[in-house]
């Protein structure tokens, strides 16, 4: 999955609960494991920790001094509807460690 | 009449939310071993799906349970003449390939990686063989993907739907799915046990609990064949079958299983039904269509002074029989009905049984607009997004007058709910209802406490055990538990 904001591997179902052209994911997966490289970034590894798109802060996410901007795995990221975005899904086309 | 106990369950399936905290308090407590690694023995699948190990309920492919032949039933599986040819290779046994392969990750790689231009990733490697692999099934592969054209589709209970409930399956805004968790259903007539040519497998006498002698068994995996539920696993580093044992050292020590325990939706109900043993073979001979019925009646009334005569000549503790009187399973499969057996057409009789899932709210489609009014106050359940077909061939050996009667039930004991608490639906009507379902005011009081209210001691009514009468109770099961498990009183070890 890839947009100007970055490149995400993944695992990819398809179900009929999805409408066409759209696709769903709540996490990204963690670089840690089981991520391979992706030409789409001259072999490097794709991703991020989470967070699937840019994070946008808001004063009030920082209220509280809570974890998910700290990083750790499985941290919290901003609400959903702040990830909305554009995407382009591709197949991997090698799998490359 | 020869009057035998049995713990029973039953799954309400309409409360399951498919979150596997049960498979993982399963795993954890045993089957955390070497060889055990591909091992469910509680598992949750999603419905239509196919399951674990890959369509498990197709008997053309598996030869599991028994099937009818001259009048008799027998083994579909294995039999004295046929088991020498299956020695070296018994082409219906699943293999791992129908399961999965079991891995985990290589975690030291993070730490161990070389420095280089990119983080390093921990890849995943075979629980087995220990090298790398690419993952391509798991125990859980088909989770959520009832409207999925590659796993839903293949479900064997979707025969005999018609080609246009099949397309509604696969369609948005249309498709459905459910949960169905699963465990040993320890059966009444348990093909596992009667296929062991070492007599490994038995039923426990006190509770009927199926479970595999880790001493007698000598790998024939027999009962892996047989079980047409493929709920018996071979553990290939010991070389022995094992298999859910419902948790019976929690049981003898008072506490339900732990899939029971940690169920978060607490769909999960224990109890003893007493049942005659006598009619048993009879029963298990019966026509498809009088199974569920025939089981039925084999259960008996705990409170009848036959049968309490008939147990008290079969030494079943007067504790035991008081926990058949209060046992949510019987209220469940015997007084309500409201629970049917999975696949009993398999005829083992399995003594799990399942609260059939209601359907999504249904609206009336007319003209395009949604209409929920309609005169036949059941029309969502006939008309369901879960076509009755599919239910049928899942829990009333194809019947679909048994499933209805349930969900009709349910229907009408929520209506009735919805009368006295919310008020919006007014009490005429939703009398008549339980009325058209075959139900009382007392009877939905009381399925709805036991559905809704219940409290822990409601849903697992656990009689003692007499565990300081049996000889084993002397020597430590815990001794070899890391390498055998739980209760095996010596060490694995390969062959005889």
């Amino acid at each position: 999955m890839h947009n100007d904001h970055g490149v995400v591997v993944t695992r990819a179902v398809v179900s009929a609960r999805i409408p066409p052209g759209v696709c769903i994911q709540y996490h990204s997966p963690e670089r840690t494991f089981s991520v391979p490289k992706s030409p789409l970034r001259n072999d490097r590894r794709a991703g991020g920790h989470n967070s699937l798109t840019r994070t946008r802060l808001k004063p009030n996410f920082l209220a509280g001094g809570y974890g998910q901007f700290t990083f750790h795995f499985n941290y919290w990221g901003p609400i959903g509807c702040n990830r909305d975005t554009h995407i382009l899904v591709r197949k991997l086309p090698v799998l490359k460690w | 009449m020869n009057v035998r106990s049995q713990i029973s369950m039953v799954f309400h399936l309409d409360k399951c939310i498919g979150c596997h905290t049960c498979s993982i308090a399963c795993k954890n407590i045993w089957t955390d071993r070497r060889g055990t690694e591909y091992m469910w023995w509680n598992n949750v699948e999603t419905k239509p799906g196919t399951g674990y190990p890959a369509k498990w309920e197709d008997q053309e492919k598996f030869k599991g349970g028994w099937e009818k032949q001259n009048g008799k039933i027998r083994l579909k599986s294995t039999g004295k003449g046929r088991i020498v040819t299956n020695i070296f290779h018994n082409p219906h046994m699943p293999s791992m390939d129908d399961y999965y392969e079991p891995w985990t990750y290589d975690y030291q790689h993070l730490f161990n990686a070389p420095e280089g231009p990119d983080q390093p990733t921990a890849k995943p490697i075979s629980m087995v063989t220990g090298d790398y692999i690419d993952i391509e099934s798991g125990p859980n592969w088909d989770d959520d993907l009832g409207g999925s054209p590659v796993y839903g589709k293949n479900d064997p209970n979707l025969e005999g739907l018609t080609e246009e409930q099949k397309l509604q399956l696969f369609s948005i805004e249309q498709l459905v799915f459910f949960y169905f968790p699963r465990i040993c259903n320890h059966c009444m007539n348990p093909a596992c046990v009667a296929s062991c040519p070492s007599g490994a497998l038995y039923k426990r006498g006190e509770d009927g609990i199926v479970l595999v002698d880790q001493k007698r068994c000598r790998a024939w995996r027999s009962c892996i064949a047989a079980c047409p539920y493929k709920k018996v696993f071979f553990n290939w580093f010991t070389g022995k079958s094992e298999k859910c044992i419902l948790c019976y050292p929690r049981l003898e020590t008072g506490q339900a299983p732990a899939c029971f325990h940690s169920c978060v939706g607490r769909i999960r109900y224990l109890g003893v039904v007493l049942y005659d043993a006598d009619r048993l073979e009879a029963v298990a001979n019966l026509p498809k269509e009088q199974l569920i019925d025939g089981q039925r009646d084999l259960i008996l009334d705990p409170t009848d002074e036959h049968v309490l005569e008939g147990a008290r000549k079969n030494g079943i503790p007067d504790s035991v029989v008081k926990a058949a009187q209060e046992s949510p399973v019987y209220q469940f499969v015997k007084v309500w009905k409201l629970a049917l057996p999975p696949h009993i057409e398999f005829r083992t009789l399995p003594m799990l049984f399942y609260v059939p899932p209601m359907a999504p709210v249904m609206a009336n489609r007319k003209n395009g607009a949604l209409n929920s009014v309609s005169d036949n106050l059941f029309h969502d359940i006939d008309d369901a997004r879960v076509p009755m077909r599919f239910l049928a061939n899942l829990f009333g050996a194809g019947q679909e007058g048994k499933v209805a009667y349930a969900l009709r039930k349910q229907k009408a004991v929520r209506w009735y709910r919805r009368a006295v608490t919310v008020g919006d639906v007014d009490l005429e009507t939703a009398e008549r209802m339980l009325r058209e379902a075959d139900c009382t005011i007392k009877e939905a009081m009381a399925i709805y406490e036991l559905t809704s209210l219940c409290t822990f001691e409601q849903r697992f009514v656990i009689p003692p055990m007499y565990r300081e009468k049996a000889l084993e109770a002397l020597r430590d099961p815990h001794e070899v538990k890391q390498s055998a498990g739980f209760g095996f009183l010596s060490g694995p070890r390969r062959g005889m």
